[in-house]
Parts: structure tokens; sequence; C-alpha cells
């Protein structure tokens, strides 16, 4: 096995590893609490309860107060309370944060939002059945996201990590819930609304209207559907249960953000329909009006900010429920998974099985007229109880399975529970007392603490790691990066030896691989061995490493390689080690974007200052000082310095970095950030035209610029010569995407009311133009992926007109004639753009993946996108500068740590530039919708789309990536063309390779492809340490406040833009070699 | 002789810096430059300017000042002759030339590495100043336009230096390297007064700027002591 293929080998494995890693750590670190599949029943078996509750049951249940069930000791506890609605209304509208619905009394209308007091219908009933109409501030558990909500507001269960992906793939609840209680008992439930509801519960519904849910731009399809069969279905006789979910709140959120017109409209349309609804209520209904969560200032939600965690909840019925004495001003909050237990034990069916809510106790006194009355104090004080036994027989059930719940705290909790119901049976004894109504009460509080402590308990419990596959997950990925460093460090590419031996990075290799896949395998197929596995593989690889390394280890001194530059070694160290211990700290994962830039920054002068340490001579000679009169100042010295030049392009890296602040977005934490004008997407801003058309102009030279500096470059280094369908495709297709862009840029840019009445394929077909071509284009090139012209053999005396040529063909006769020699047809080989072979692949697939981007992007990031294109370029440029001038010859092929990290962290940074922050309120959701008019049939390509966007920068310099390598020779250089700076030690060799550009590369075929393989090992690497970072950061601060804001999203957007990048990574790698192979085929056809 | 006296004025100088400095950072300094930041700085900038300018011109040419010119060349270890000092007032117009750039210079990379543009002007501004008081006026009075001089203090490639220009570059990269490291606390949720820019920046140069000025007058009053132990062990027999 060779070299090459040995480090081949050697990336997928890296990859593998890396990947396996990920999964192992995930495995571990969102693990969600186990569900239980109990259900409560009306009949419960005696078994199942334990003897404790039992007692309980028997002694304090029985019956001390007028409830007729209860007084059956055979009849079940769940079950006692009789109904006292015989129907329910439930209206969500998803996204109703508590101020749309609170009504304001502010009396200056000029401070308001436009979206204050558009719900006033709530406020009025308030205010005329002050006994029956109750709003509550509604307070949702984190994530805010509406899938989670859901499960939450019918099972009462705290939700976890791990779902929040399956956010738009819902899947079927198993757990016990409110719903599947309504349908046991034989109560009938309608839906209508969001189609989340019918993938949670399939064929639960005795009548469904279902509408899809996806697509956020799209305001009316759903509210409009519910509208029409709301009122209708109202008045029909076969419901109980009527659920209509409203999205359009939501969606006008996450398109035009809260403070938009059409807010305020949409809010009018909810307000209309209550109104409806609570015209036609039938009188013993009850209608609850309900938000799943609230919005962010900017429409967004799934984070746990008050704006997005605050929404409402408005309860009313014709028929009186409260006591007189609730004043209405104070408003109460309750937890969004009250509702359960309240909504069960009002319509008289037993609390779902894992429900941890607390009814909501004004629901329950009954309406009696006057507030001493007892029976309501008694029948919520009844309530309470059920709940409470409900709760700790689930505590119950869930100890006997799971060790999660601390055992004091649970004998505590138990303890607590036992005393209320002692105090609840003496109290029982004497009904007749005095201070009965005191009593009742201190029950009733006593009752109520000991629910919420049980709900906090589990807060803080629930989310359950497995500390030992979070230990895997590290290690292995310790390991596999250590792999990718010893690698790199022994393969040499230009000797074509592996330094200390290809048996000690073979062995460490498979023994690396060998040992991930045991633990991968031991993961999937044996859980319970998860720890023995951990530590089996991790001793073979040990093991096999300290082995495989003992003759490197003696050898260490005289296999280390000399470094000409301590300082540009140690600087990007120093800057991956700062950079990877900020993972570890809140602030500096919020303030990440202005960490990675001036970290970026700082490399840059680190690189500027190192450079100007060697001091290359021109190119061109110093002009001959005049030996009377020194000049003290000559500017065309100074402007042909090399260390001048480094200092331009230092400079300008800078400010390109600089700039790109601009484009970024703000993540909530980052509580003095600035929104950027670039984040809004064109249509939300209505009222400035004048700045709406300078910036979709100024965006539009952006998009216009790239394909015409691309054709600019590619004309100049002669790549776009003759009729070779790659050619056509750079020529023509390329500008017809940008083309269509531009125009889709203007679609979007219309209001929304317009978009609306335009057909689909309206929608659809800019879009499908762009990705067309560029699939086209990108096939097109894996073709034929030569740019290069050969033109036909010709005698230039007759064919061409041009001058020189026929000057040089006449001297060439005349001076055949006069050698006396007969004058030969044969010509020297003629090829145009072979000099920028590679390059002109590379990036001209840079530019078709750049456009598509944008689209994605939309027009505010045009100039971002340039930007980080403009930072790729002034990079390569400044390292091949300082390549050149140190290395000579092909060694240049080999390209160090720095430049790696230095590439990463540009790619790091460039994530920031394209408008992302590691939070996932700040996804970009339109992008999955670009070019599809919502109803998809699968998550595939909205995903990849989202992926797209996402990670827009870390796709563009993983294809560029080899551009590293090629750029030192490429005649492509800019500063290649000024002539300077040349080799460090000019010499003969060293000139014939600089003429021949990337040609090189060709002939030394071998060090090339080992080089490709070994840069991307590193990038590789590189990439895996940051994910590493996340990683060990997230799995350390498990128990953070702030774990699930912070650290956990974090190591998520690291690692899938992990994968993405080895995705592109790879895509890039077959492309230059498949560049390579078609030059090599041509060479060797042309020597025939 | 010369460059005796120049090392005994390098040491004297760089001695006062680092007990001014630390002093300065000790008494209270950091919460008055927190409430009171812009007089502050304002003085601190006159202050420290006209020290460095003071002290090292004084310290190049002493034996200027204080006579004695006919030892210089003997002793003086061997410059290139660009290096020549002789104080003259069009050398005084051109540092103050070189020191405006610089400070030019280091203000645009200080918006460039992320310092607020648009706001915080004056801050900006002088902590610039300050950092080029700290960091280029000794380089500007010894150097001034000698560019490859310049370039070989910061990068440290050529070994013919003399004290006083290695202690000059030795106080510029710590300054420079503090008020970068300086710029580190700032994202941190601490909610401290001093965390705002420009004062940990400050603070960090300054530091820097006393552990420049301690390592020289350290190391230099060590070679002293040793140079003489040395000389008094060679009289003695």
């Amino acid at each position: 096995m060779n070299l090459y293929r040995l480090t081949f080998l050697c990336l997928i494995s890296l990859f593998c590893m890396h990947t396996a890693s990920l999964y192992v750590f995930i495995r571990g670190f969102l693990l969600s609490r186990s569900e239980l599949g109990n259900v409560s029943q009306c009949i419960v078996e005696k078994e199942t309860l334990s003897t404790d509750h039992r007692k309980n049951l028997v002694t304090y249940l029985t019956p001390s107060f007028k409830s007729a069930k209860c007084l059956d000791p055979a009849a079940n506890y769940s079950c006692c309370p009789s109904s006292s609605f015989t129907s329910v209304v439930l209206l969500i509208i998803d996204g109703l944060r508590y101020d749309f619905a609170v009504p304001s009394h502010d009396s200056s209308q000029a401070n308001l939002p436009s979206y204050a007091n558009k719900f006033p219908v709530l406020g009025e009933l308030l205010v005329s059945h002050p006994r029956s109409a109750q709003l509550y501030k509604f307070i949702a558990d984190p994530p805010t996201t509406t899938m989670q909500r859901l499960k939450g507001m019918t099972t009462g269960s705290l939700p976890t990590f791990v779902e929040v992906g399956a956010n738009f793939a819902s899947s079927e609840i198993k757990e016990d819930n409110i719903i599947d209680q309504i349908v046991m008992s034989g109560l009938k439930v309608t839906f209508m609304g969001d189609d989340t509801w019918t993938g949670l519960f399939p064929n639960r519904f005795h009548r469904q209207y279902s509408f899809p849910s996806f697509n956020v731009k799209d305001l009316h399809t759903v509210d409009n559907g519910i509208i029409d069969h709301l009122v209708p279905e109202i008045k029909l006789p076969d419901w109980d249960v009527l659920i209509a979910h409203f999205l359009g709140v939501d969606h006008c959120g996450h398109r035009y953000g809260p403070r938009h017109p059409s807010m305020a409209e949409k809010l009018n349309q909810m307000d209309r329909v209550v109104r409806s609804v609570v015209a036609e209520l039938p009188n013993d209904t009850l209608l609850l009006v309900m938000g799943d969560h609230g919005m962010t200032k900017t429409g967004d939600h799934g984070g746990d900010s008050a704006d997005e965690v605050d929404s409402a909840l408005f309860v009313f019925s014709h028929k009186p429920f409260m006591d007189a004495k609730r004043n209405q001003s104070t408003r109460r909050a309750v937890s969004q998974i009250d509702i359960v237990p309240t909504l069960s034990l009002l319509l008289g069916l037993p609390v779902p099985f894992s429900n941890l809510g607390t009814i909501i106790p004004e629901l329950f006194s009954g309406g009696g007229s006057t507030p001493s009355d007892l029976k309501g104090e008694l029948s919520v004080v009844e309530a309470l109880l059920l709940n409470s036994v409900q709760v700790a027989r689930y505590l119950d059930e869930y100890t006997k399975t799971n060790k999660d719940f601390p055992y004091i705290k649970y004998k505590q909790l138990k303890k607590q529970l036992n005393s209320s119901m002692e105090t609840w049976a003496s109290l029982r004894h004497n009904i007749s007392a005095v201070n009965i109504s005191a009593s009742i009460n201190e029950v009733k509080d006593q009752l109520i603490n000991y629910l919420d402590s049980v709900k906090s308990m589990s807060q803080q419990v629930w989310a359950k790691f497995d500390v030992v596959a979070i230990c895997g997950g590290i290690c292995l990925s310790v390991l596999t990066i250590m792999a990718g460093m010893v690698i790199t460090r022994n393969i040499h590419c230009i000797d074509m030896i592996d330094k200390s031996g290809t048996t000690a990075t073979k062995w460490f290799t498979f023994s690396t691989l060998m040992s991930s896949s045991m633990l991968f395998i031991f993961f999937c197929i044996l859980p319970d061995l998860s720890a023995i596995s951990v530590a089996v593989a991790m001793l073979i690889t040990v093991t096999v490493y300290l082995m495989s390394q003992a003759p490197f280890i003696c050898k260490a001194n005289l296999c280390r390689p000399s470094t000409s530059m301590p300082l540009l070694e140690s600087a990007p160290l120093f800057v991956v080690v700062v950079y990877s211990l900020a993972v570890f700290s809140n602030s500096y994962v919020v303030h990440e974007d202005s960490t990675s830039s001036f970290l970026c920054q700082s490399l840059i002068w680190v690189l500027f200052i190192v450079s100007c340490q060697h001091q290359a001579p021109p190119l061109k000679p110093k002009r001959e000082q005049h030996k009377t009169r020194p000049v003290q100042f000559d500017l065309y010295n100074i402007i042909t310095d090399y260390r001048f030049v480094l200092f331009c392009m230092a400079i300008g890296l800078n400010c390109v970095l600089r700039f790109s602040q601009e484009f970024w977005r703000c993540r909530e934490e980052q509580w003095d950030c600035e929104l950027s004008r670039f984040t809004q997407p064109l249509s939300a801003i209505s009222a400035m035209t004048v700045y709406k058309n300078t910036r979709y102009f100024t965006s539009l030279l952006a998009v216009c610029l790239l394909p015409y500096l691309l054709r600019l470059w590619m004309r100049h280094f002669g790549n776009l010569n003759g009729h070779a369908i790659s050619v056509i495709a750079v020529k023509y297709a390329l500008p017809l995407m940008s083309v269509s862009v531009s125009l889709y840029w203007a679609f979007t840019s219309l209001s929304q009311s317009i978009i609306d009445k335009l057909p689909s394929w309206q929608h659809m077909m800019f879009p499908f133009l762009v990705y067309g071509l560029a699939v086209c284009c990108i096939g097109v090139i894996v073709i034929s992926p030569l740019f290069i012209y050969q033109p036909e053999k010709m005698l230039y005396a007759e064919k061409d007109k041009k001058l020189i040529p026929q000057v040089y063909y006449q001297m060439n006769l005349q001076w055949q004639q006069h050698m006396g020699q007969a004058p030969t047809e044969r010509h020297a080989v003629t090829v145009y753009g072979l000099a920028t072979v590679y390059s002109s692949v590379v990036i001209t697939v840079l530019v078709i993946a750049a456009v598509v981007l944008l689209l994605l992007l939309g027009d505010g990031f045009a100039w971002g996108v340039f930007l980080l294109l403009t930072s790729m370029f002034l990079f390569l440029e400044m390292y091949s500068c300082v390549a050149t001038s140190q290395v000579s010859g092909i060694d240049k092929v080999e390209v160090p740590w720095w430049a790696v990290v230095m590439w990463q962290m540009i790619a790091f940074s460039g994530f920031y530039t394209t408008g992302h922050q590691a939070s996932f309120p700040t996804i970009n959701w339109d992008a999955a919708y670009t070019g599809f008019h919502g109803d998809y049939v699968n998550n595939i390509v909205p995903g990849i789309l989202l992926l797209l966007n996402t990670y827009a920068s870390y796709v563009l310099f993983a294809l560029a990536t080899p551009l590293l390598i090629i750029w030192p020779f490429s005649q492509g250089r800019s500063l290649a063309k000024l002539g300077f700076p040349t080799a460090y030690k000019t010499n003969q060799r060293d000139e014939e390779l600089q003429k021949q550009g990337e040609f090189v590369l060709q002939n030394y075929d071998q060090q090339f492809r080992l080089a490709l393989n070994r840069l991307c090992i590193m990038v590789v690497t590189a990439h895996g340490l940051k994910v590493l970072a996340a990683m060990a950061s997230a799995g350390l601060h498990r128990r953070h406040l702030m774990v699930w804001k912070i650290f956990a999203p974090k190591f998520m957007f690291e690692g899938v833009g992990f994968v993405v990048m080895s995705a592109t990574l790879m895509f890039s790698y077959t492309l230059v070699l498949r560049v390579h192979g078609a030059l090599g085929r041509w060479v060797n056809k042309l020597q025939q | 002789m010369s460059a005796a006296t120049e090392n005994t004025a390098t040491v004297f100088f760089a001695g006062i810096s680092t007990s001014a400095t630390v002093l300065l950072l000790y008494n209270g300094f950091i919460e008055s430059l927190c409430t009171r930041t812009l007089w502050l700085l304002k003085v601190l900038v006159l202050f420290i300017s006209t020290w460095q300018l003071l002290s090292t011109l004084v310290s190049i040419h002493f034996w200027q000042f204080f006579g004695r010119a006919n030892d210089i060349s003997n002793t003086r270890p061997k410059v290139d002759k660009d290096n020549k000092r002789e104080f003259q007032v069009s050398s005084l117009y051109k540092l103050l030339m070189v020191y405006a750039v610089g400070t030019v210079l280091i203000y645009t990379v200080t918006v460039l590495f992320g310092a607020p543009l648009l706001n915080k002007q004056e801050e900006t501004i002088l902590f610039s100043l300050l950092l080029a008081s700290c960091a280029i006026l000794p380089g500007c009075c010894i150097f001034t336009t000698n560019w490859n001089r310049w370039l070989s203090v910061l990068t440290k490639s050529s070994l013919d230096q003399s004290v006083l220009e290695k202690s000059s570059g030795r106080v510029s990269v710590c300054t420079l390297i503090g008020a970068w490291l300086g710029a580190f606390p700032i994202p941190l949720d601490w909610d401290r007064p001093w965390q705002v820019w420009p004062i940990s920046c400050v603070i960090g140069a300054l530091v820097g700027y006393a552990m420049g000025n301690g390592v020289t007058t350290i190391q230099l009053c060590w070679q002293m002591l040793r140079a003489r132990r040395k000389n008094s062990r060679m009289k003695l027999p």
C-alpha cells in the first residue's frame, strides 16, 4: 500500500471517527427523560397502588364533603370530581404574546406599539363578566417551539432538549395525554388548524380540518380555513371538545416582526373570531383562548427570554365559575402545563399519568356567590388532592424504573404530602370548626407548595446525561485529533517518506479506526456495556499508539521539523488554545463574532511582522542610487518593497474583517447590540423607499460583479477560449444565474399582499432557474473539467492576420533559409490557460456556489458574501506571498499549520458575516422556502437549503481549500503578475517552475496528491478541534444555567457545521483530483 | 564611557517609569479611571509623552548635553551611518512627524480591531495617543525616519542593537501586547466599570509598559553589578 492510498484511508477514517465521536457524545448529552407507558384510569387495581397511597385514599378521601362519587370507596380517586363543564372550546393562537392580549390602559396612544389593544374582546369580557372570565399570564417551558409546547400542553410533562430538532417532523405522542383521556372516556374531539396536531395525535379526532403549517410566509391559509369551519362546527351537536389552532400571528411574527401593521390586522382578525365564538358558545361550555409561546422583538421564538416564554391564557364561560372576590386587576401567572390537570378535572377525567402541572385553583371554586362558601373551597382542595396524588403516583412509578430523582429529596416530598394529608384528615373530623376556612386554606397552600416543589425538582433533574457516553465522545474526539496531528506531522510530502516509518501511522490509524468502530457498535447494539466498551477501546488505542510511537518518540528530536519562524508557529497555537478555551465561557460564546474576528486580525498582524523578519529582496532591482546624492526617500522602492505590499494586504484584510461586522446578526444575549439593517429582508422595510432602492441596487452590483470578475480573470489567463461546453457554461449560464438571483430579490421585495396573489410558478421560476443552472454548470465542469484551449495547428502566413505572429513566422522562415534548412511545418503546441488550469475550475465552482448562496441568503448579504470572497483572496495572496518568499520550488506544496489555522479562523468569522449566530432563534427559516412554495413531501430539500444558508461560509471556504496548495504556484496571483516576490533563493529551476504556473503540479503528481490529502486531514483536524472544544464545554457545563441557551446550541451548530464542511471538502477534493486526472490524460494524449 | 552613561541613563529612567507606573496602578487609579476617563487619559497622555520624550532624548544625547563628546567614537558600539546621533532641531520636527503618523496608524489599527468608530471617538483617539507615547515615542526619538531600523527592532531581527534600542523595543512590544491582552475581558459579563472600552486596554498597556521597563531595569542592574564585580575582581590582584 503506498503512502498516497494510506493517507487517503487516514482521511476517510478521520472523518468517520469525528462523526462517530459526535454521535456518541450526542447519545449521552441529548438524552431525554424516559417516557412511561402508564395510563391513568378510572378503575385502578389495588396492586398498582403503593400501600401508602391506598391508605391515604381510604382514610382521607372518604367523604368529608358532599361529592357523591367519592362516597363510594370502590371508585377511583382520579375521577372524583363531577365535571363542571360538559364541553370545551380550545382556541390556540400560535405566538400570542402576553402583551398582545392584555388590554393596555396607557392613555397616550402615540407611545403604544402597533399591536397594543388590538385584541379588545378579552378586556371587554373581563369587565362585563367578572365571575366567568379570567386572564392569566401563561408561562411556557423553553424550548418555545410549537411542537414542544403542544406536547407539554397535552401530557403535562416537562420538555427535554432532544425533541427540538423534530419540530417539523412531528411524531405521535406515546405518553398518556389529555386527548387520549378525552377519547377514552367517549367524548368526541373535533380539531381544526395546524397539522402538527394530526401528526401528534393521528386517528384521535372525531372530525379534523388540518392545514399545512410549514410555510411561514403564508399568513392566511390556516386561519381562513379555521374561520370557515369554526362557527358552523360549534352549532353542530356532536362534539365535546373543539380545538382550533391558529397560525397567522406566529407566521406574521416570523415574517414581519411584531411591530408591523399586519400584526395589528392579524390580531384584529383573531378578535373577531373570539367574538363570534363567544356569541355562539353554549351555556355550560368552557372557552379557553391561549397562546403556545410568545415571540422576541424580531418575531422569532425558541429560546427562553421573557418575551418568548410569556403567553396569555384567557378563560371564559357563560356560566359563572369563580368567586366574586377575585380581584380582576391582579393577573396571576400560571405555568403552561397547568392546563392539563385543570382541563382534565374540569371535564371529570383522570389526570394524565405523567402530568406535573398544578390545577388553577380559582377555576374550581364553583361559582359560589359569597366568598365564605365552603363548598367552593372544599372542591378546590379536593381537586388539588387528586392532582397531588396523581403526581405522587407518577413519581413512585418513575423512581421504580429510573434513578433520576435524588432519593433524599424524593423522601422529603413524600413526607410533605403525607403531612398535608394528615392535616386534611384531622380537618375532616371537625368540619364544623370555627376556623375551618383558615385550615382549608392551609391545606391548600401545603398542597400547592408540594406540587411546586415536585415541579422544580424535576426541572432540575430532568436533563439526564449519560456521563459515560459524554466522556466517550470527548475521548474519541481527542484521539481523532491526536491521530490527525500525528499523521500530518509524519507525512512529508516532498521526500515522499513517512518520517517515523509508515508502519507507525498505519498501526495507529487502524487501531483508532478499529476501536472507534468498536465503540460505535457497542453503543448501538449493547448500550448496557457502554462503560466497559469505552474503557476497552481506549485501552487498546492507547496501547497500540504507544507501541507504534515508540520508535517515533526515540527519534523525536530528529524528526522535529526545523521551523525557521517560531513566532509563526507559536502564535497560531496560542490563538487556537485561546479560541478553544473561549468556548467554555458563556460570555465569549455570546460574543464569539467579535472574538473570532479579533483573533483573526491579530494573526494577520503576526503574519505580517513575521514575514517582515525575513527580508526578501524585491525582484526588480533597486534603482541605482547616485553616489553623490543619496536618495533618502524613494517612493518607487517603497511601493515595490515586499513588506509594503504585505502591509497593504494586511490592512486590506483587516478592513474586510472590520466591514463584515456590519452584517452580524444580534443574538438576544448581546444586550447592547444594534440590529443590523442588512439582516432584515427587503419586504420588511416598508417605510424607507430610498434605502430600499439603494440597497437593492448596490446588492445587484455585488451579484453582477462576481461573474464579471471571474470572467475577466479567466479571460486574462486564457481559460475562456474555445467552445468547450464548460466554457460556454461559464460565459452564459453564470451571468444568467446572477440575473435570476437579482430578479428573485426584486420579486421578494414586493409587499406580501401582491406576492400572495401571484401564481406559484412565478414564485418558483427564478430560484429553479438558479438551481437548475448551478447543477448543470457543476455537472458540465465535472464532465469536462479542463478550461484549456488548444488552437488548431495552422499556418500563420495564411490564416492568422495578427502582426506579431506573422513577423515571427517570417523571421523564422528567413532564419531557416539562411541556415540552409528546408522550412518545416512543425510548430510548438500552443495551449491557452495551462498556468491556471486547477485554480480556474476551483474558482468557477466557488463563484457558482456563491451565487446560489446569495439566492438563499437574500440581498442583504450580497456584500457580506463578497467580503468573504475578498478576504479569501487577500489571504491567499498574503499566504502565497509569504510562501514563495520563504520556500522554494515544489516545497510550497506542503501547506504549513499556521496557514490552515488562519484559513479556518477566517471561515469561522465568516459564519457571522453571513448573518448567523449559534442560537436557534436566529436560524433563517426563510431560506427553506426559496423556490418552494410551502408544501414539502419530505424534509430533505428544505434541510439542505437551510444548511447551505446557515453554513454558507464553511461551504465556500471548504470549496476553496485546495487553493491553499494551488495558489502559490498559480500564475493567477495578482502579485505574480506584478513580478514579486521571488523565491528566497532564486535559481534557474525555480524560475522555470514559476513560468510553468500550476502545470508544475501535474509534473509532481505524487507530491500533489499527498499534499492534497495532508491538507484535507489538517483542515478536518482543525475544524474537529473546534467541535471538540464546543463538545467539551457542553459536556462540562451540562448543569450550567445557560446550557440549553448557549452551550448546547453552540455545540450543535459546530457539530452540524463540521459535517457540512467535511462533505463540501470531500466534494472539492474529488473535483481537484478529477481535474488532475483529466489533465494527466490530456498530457498523455499530447505526448503520443 | 558613553555606553556606560547611556546604560546608566536607561536604567535610571526605566526604573523611574516602572516604579511610577506600578505606584499609579496600585493607588486607586483604576477607580478614578472609570469615573473620570477622559480627563485622566488626557493627563496620562500628556505626562507619559513628555516623560518619554525627555527621558529618551536625555539618554541619547546625554553625552552631548554634558560634554565629553570626544569619548564617543571609541566606546560606542558600531552602528550604521544613518544612525548618527546629534541633537538637531530638524530631527525634532521629523520625530514629531513620525509620532503623528504612528498615532494615526495605531488609531486605524485600533478601529480595525473593533473599537467603535462613531461613538467614543475621543476615548479611542486618546487611547491611541497613549499607546503611541508608550510604545513608539522612544523609537521615534531614536530612529526617526530610519524605517529599516524600525522594522529590525519590531521584529528583533538584527543583533547589533544598543541597550537603549533594545529597551525601547522591548517596552513597545510589551505595551502593545499588554493593550492587546487588555481587550480580552471586555466581552465578559462581570459588569465591572473597568471592562468598558478603553479602560481595560489602557490598564493592559500600562501594565505592559511597567513590565517592559521593569525587565530592562532588572536586566541592566544585573549586568552592571556583574560588570562592577568583574572590574573589582580584576583590580584586586
